[in-house]
């Protein structure tokens, strides 16, 4: 899920605390690291590089599909099929 | 104005069986399938994998000596996943170009946060009829 933060502005203090929470945001993201937001132990969220969610969508998938290798063969016959609906 | 979202009648049912049970979760599915019909329009694909580069992702990441995906990898060896993947890649392969074959995952809180769900969605983009058509769902809640 993609936010845009600037949307989320009115959810802060006031502007300078926006500003900072900007700031420490993109120094996270500086080092394409994996940035946790957290509140107590709740994890809010996390940010992660463009390069990063493509590994993490591949790697997801793939386990997916071992998981359940039928899934595959069903893709594979809906994919040789023109039954489209709207 | 996003790409036209269409389906495969079998993936429409599969949605419409999980939002008869979880009506709650139709809201969040479809604004999950619009995000991925925009994406396919602006041609800014971030929440979905080209299924075209499975293969060499997968011959990346499988080595003897990446121990979580030693299990995965004996899973494709004893299935007819390498079959069917080679027939996949050659549909993608022979359909006229612009087209792609893509998969998208994500994790949805299911009644109000006390679970949550991950499903994984098929769809193919067709830039020449600007429309992604979904395929197939795994992991709806219900499914």
């Amino acid at each position: 899920m993609v936010i845009a933060l600037e949307k989320q502005k009115a959810k802060f203090r006031d502007a300078a605390a926006f500003e900072e929470f900007l700031q420490v945001f993109r120094e996270a993201l500086k080092d394409d690291a994996m940035p946790l937001v957290v509140s107590g132990n709740e994890l809010l969220f996390a940010a992660i590089s463009r390069e990063s969610a493509q590994q993490l969508l591949a790697d997801r998938i793939s386990k997916r599909l071992a998981e359940n290798p039928e899934m595959l063969s069903e893709l594979r016959s809906r994919l040789e099929s023109d039954d489209i609906v709207d | 104005m996003s790409y036209r979202i269409r389906f495969q009648r079998s993936a429409k049912a599969e949605l419409e069986q999980c939002c008869r049970v979880y009506a709650c979760m139709g809201g969040s599915l479809l604004a999950w399938l619009g995000t991925l019909a925009q994406e396919a329009e602006l041609h800014e694909e971030r929440l979905s994998f080209d299924i075209a580069n499975l293969p060499a992702y997968l011959s990346r990441v499988v080595s003897p000596i990446e121990s979580s995906w030693r299990a995965t990898w004996e899973r494709f060896q004893v299935a007819t996943w390498t079959e069917d993947m080679k027939a996949i890649l050659e549909i993608i392969k022979t359909r006229k170009p612009p087209w792609q074959l893509r998969a998208s995952w994500r994790v949805f809180p299911v009644l109000g946060g006390a679970s949550h769900c991950m499903p994984v969605v098929f769809f193919d983009v067709d830039h020449v009829g600007k429309q992604i058509v979904v395929r197939l769902f795994d992991g709806l809640p219900g499914q």
